[in-house]
């Protein structure tokens, strides 16, 4: 028979199990039986729920009024309104209750008994994770959704999976006619040039037209001559669509791959690019076809329906931010190109940076920008002008195309953050050594550092000058964490409210400022103790957790946070994209759904467990004034 | 002239009755259930006491033209209302179901077919009701269909402590000075700042009237021990 609420007989408690998460997520049979064991209990206001029943006892439901919970130091732990769960961490302590729960309304709590709940728990894996007392556990199952396996997906898998391995290979000095036929005998439509374990070029079947048979050459001449030297590769760990992307930007048909240092395979355009109807490959494809800022521009929408589509199919936010990030790569590097195609030869070498979050692959539908130059010498005026040209014909252009000037002013167009390598070596040096306020802004900013486009030798030489300086560099750690530190997630929300640390309530949370930024700071932060030069945040955090700086428990449950986080953060976004808003990063409590703000509140207390244990090991405490 | 001395204590005067009708073997033996344990004294800490919350849904107001359609009961110990002890059935008497008290309660005759018999309803009751204090809203109408169903007078002698929180939350209104007002279960919850009750069923009501016999408490006797006596009195006069 099918069970419906129409036949509970206890419709009030159905009805509000229904509408709990995870109660929700039961069968209506369940949730029926799930009713029929509750308990109710009623507090006064002003009542205290002795510990003798909150420990062992079960999961308490607020079902209307309001409860402040409050550690045995009196601090303030949460406030719980109608809908709020509590209690299931004391449910396996017998001596000593960790909060006390004061009624601040009159209030009516639902009390699911531990026998049943263990018993809900053993059969519901879904009700086990939520409440197997861990934020990270709990945060971990809510991550399970069912992760799109379309073509979008299939674009971030990486290029050694999917790449044929067949390679045709040969010498510099084997003679065309043979080189042509090894690509004939393995099938493949272009041939790699090699000495030895050294990739010297390409040659595809194109180059065999254009460079032989149309020009008549002997093809009995080595093939070191007709081939394309120094081809662009690509790691065999590298997504797909990193290699449509680099294809795009070279405008090759072709791409070695290879695997540490040895050839893995050959990735070819045809297969890759022409046939897709993925939107973001459809639109880098497009992006580098566009001759200028004003054909860019008109991309921008479609940069948005990108990242609608992407929001909406449940892609991993990891991947939303890769797939982001790649787009705003290509819009930079196009620029970049037409720039250089407008403004003739530039006067020295140099190499377009990017810092915050597109060097940490972290780009939503909404960064702004934040880029530099790094010159290989010291210029005149008459050369600094084209490179100050230069800049402001991408930052201008990339503003036209929607990524938003930054408005700290940093950015290439800034004489300040257009300078030779030296220039910014010092920079570092005294940001590092003496991180006075000014420096901490720059810091946080610029030690997320990406090469973009350019002479790459001047970044790595920057990079590795800035290792230099953290190095084992205790006090500069310290100092780090007592800046970030300066704010903390909130305790929770409370009805429409936003619980702080002391107390207070407000109205407006900041996703960026309180909750995001703290995560991108910590990883930060642990990566420099960790000695890694890993820019992304999960990168850090991964690092850190393999050089033993934080736990395999830690770092799982911090992801689990950040990802949570992005999905709120990003739902928000698109939400305000479909509405023609502008999206900023105050949340309003009232807004979110009931699931969203448990397990936002599950995020903020991992973070600021985080916060703590950071403030301890980098003894950070009174380092700042 | 002793009267003047000695307070009113109708729970003292119960439990001397309940003794004598024992002694005289004037008891029948379906109605033994409920005179076996002593009716408790005034002074006995609410939390001592086991609580039944009942509800009847019937056919009607009269008890002996009408009958009893379902019964829901809960029970409430040490001041909690426990669902995993609730239990509700239908009593088997499809002719006794009039068109108005089917549309008010949705029971129609089928679903009466489905019921426990006359007989086996009325004993699930006495064995759920024995020993326990019972707590209904407007105890008038489960008064007297129980009398009635029991085959006893409607003026006749019953060791039940009956709580009726309609006369309790009169005792605290008439404290302060307000006596036209709506005593309806769901007026009375709504002002308590209770959940509102979707269902007309007899263990929703329940479980509704149980509720608000927790809030009461807490509003009668505030930061003192809840004991039996003034519940009672107040249960009786409908004044604190």
């Amino acid at each position: 028979m099918e069970y419906s609420m129409d036949q509970s007989l206890l419709p009030n408690i159905f009805n509000f199990l229904s509408c709990t998460d995870p109660f929700d997520t039961l069968s209506t049979e369940e949730r029926d039986k799930l009713a029929g064991s509750v308990d109710i209990h009623y507090l006064m206001q002003g009542d205290r729920l002795e510990a003798d029943r909150i420990l062992g006892a079960g999961l308490y439901m607020v079902r209307v009024g309001a409860v402040e919970q409050r550690h045995q130091d009196d601090s303030l732990r949460a406030r719980l309104g109608s809908g709020d769960l509590f209690g299931h961490s004391q449910m396996a302590r017998k001596c000593e209750c960790q909060y006390s729960v004061t009624a601040l309304e009159n209030t009516l709590l639902y009390l699911i008994p531990r026998e049943v709940l263990r018993r809900l728990m053993d059969e519901n894996p879904s009700v086990r994770d939520y409440f197997d007392g861990r934020e990270g556990k709990r945060l971990a199952c809510s991550n399970q959704r069912e992760q799109a396996m379309g073509n979008d997906a299939f674009y971030l898998s990486p290029v050694g999976k999917v790449v044929n391995q067949n390679v045709a290979i040969v010498s510099p000095d084997t003679s065309i006619r043979r080189a042509a036929g090894e690509m004939l005998r393995q099938r493949r439509s272009s041939v790699l040039v090699m000495e030895g374990n050294r990739l010297l070029g390409v040659v595809t079947d194109r180059d065999m037209t254009k460079r032989v048979v149309a020009v008549g050459c002997d093809t009995e001449r080595p093939v070191s001559e007709i081939m394309t030297g120094t081809p662009v590769t690509i790691d065999c760990e590298a997504p797909l669509i990193q290699a449509v992307e680099l294809m795009m930007e070279h405008n090759v048909r072709s791409l070695p791959v290879f695997s540490e240092d040895k050839v893995a395979g050959v990735m070819t355009a045809t297969s890759l690019i022409q046939r897709s109807r993925v939107q973001a490959v459809y639109l880098i494809n497009r992006i580098y076809r566009k001759n200028s800022v004003e054909a860019l521009k008109e991309l921008t929408l479609q940069r948005q329906s990108v990242f609608e589509t992407l929001v909406e199919t449940g892609i991993h936010t990891r991947s939303i931010q890769q797939m982001m990030t790649l787009i705003a790569n290509a819009f930079s590097k196009r620029l970049l190109q037409l720039a250089e195609r407008t403004l003739g030869e530039p006067p020295c070498e140099y190499a377009w940076i990017v810092a915050g979050s597109q060097a940490r692959n972290e780009v939503h539908c909404f960064s702004d920008q934040d880029n530099g130059i790094v010159l290989a010498e010291e210029l005149d005026e008459k050369q600094k002008d084209y490179f100050r040209r230069l800049a402001e014909f991408v930052c201008y252009g990339l503003s036209e195309c929607g990524y938003k000037l930054c408005p700290a002013h940093k950015m290439a167009t800034n004489p300040g953050w257009c300078v030779p390598l030296d220039k910014w070596m010092d920079y570092y040096r005294s940001w590092i050594v003496r991180p006075e306020a000014e420096a901490l802004l720059n810091v946080n900013v610029f030690l997320d550092l990406r090469f973009l486009y350019g002479c790459e030798t001047l970044v790595t030489s920057l990079q590795e000058g800035v290792s230099e300086y953290t190095r084992n560099n205790r006090r500069f750690l310290a100092i780090l964490t007592a800046n970030s530190l300066r704010v903390n997630p909130p305790l929770g929300m409370f009805r429409q409210f936003v619980l702080a640390k002391d107390g207070a309530n407000r109205s407006v949370f900041n996703i960026k400022r309180q909750a995001l930024n703290l995560l991108v700071e910590l990883a930060r932060i642990y990566a420099l103790a960790a000695n890694s030069g890993e820019i992304d945040t999960v990168g850090r955090l991964r690092s850190a957790a393999e050089a033993r700086i934080i736990s395999v428990e830690s770092c799982k449950e911090l992801l689990e946070a950040l990802d949570f986080i992005n999905q709120v953060r990003f739902s928000h976004q698109r939400t305000a994209l479909i509405r023609g808003t502008d999206a900023n990063n105050d949340l309003e409590p009232a807004l979110l759904s009931q699931f969203e703000r448990n397990h936002l509140k599950d995020s903020f207390r991992i973070i600021a467990r985080t916060q703590e244990a950071a403030l301890q090991r980098f003894n950070a405490k009174g380092v700042l004034a | 002239m002793a009267r003047l001395f000695k307070p009113c204590r109708p729970l003292v005067k119960m439990e001397g009755k309940r003794v004598a009708a024992l002694e005289g073997g004037r008891v029948s033996e379906e109605l033994l259930p409920l005179f076996q344990s002593p009716v408790p004294s005034p002074d006995t800490p609410l939390d001592e006491l086991e609580i039944l919350a009942l509800d009847f849904e019937t056919s009607g107001f009269d008890p002996c033209r009408d009958s009893i359609l379902s019964a829901g009961m809960v029970e409430i110990s040490r001041r909690t209302l426990r669902l995993s002890t609730s239990e509700h059935f239908y009593f088997a008497a499809p002719w006794s179901v009039n068109a108005r008290a089917a549309v008010v309660n949705h029971i129609t005759p089928e679903t009466l077919t489905d019921g426990v018999s006359f007989e086996q309803g009325v004993g699930r009751l006495m064995k759920r009701m024995a020993g326990k204090i019972v707590v209904v809203h407007g105890s008038a109408i489960e008064q007297g269909f129980l009398r009635q169903a029991l085959g006893i007078p409607q003026d006749g002698f019953l060791p039940v402590v009956w709580l009726d929180t309609l006369m309790l939350e009169r005792s605290l209104s008439s404290n302060r000075g307000n006596t036209e007002k709506d005593y309806r279960l769901s007026e009375i919850r709504k002002k308590k700042g209770l959940p509102a009750y979707l269902a007309h069923n007899s263990l929703a009501d329940s479980i509704a009237s149980g509720e608000l016999f927790l809030v009461l408490v807490r509003e009668i006797f505030a930061h003192a021990q809840p004991t039996l006596g003034p519940l009672y009195r107040r249960s009786l006069s409908g004044r604190p």
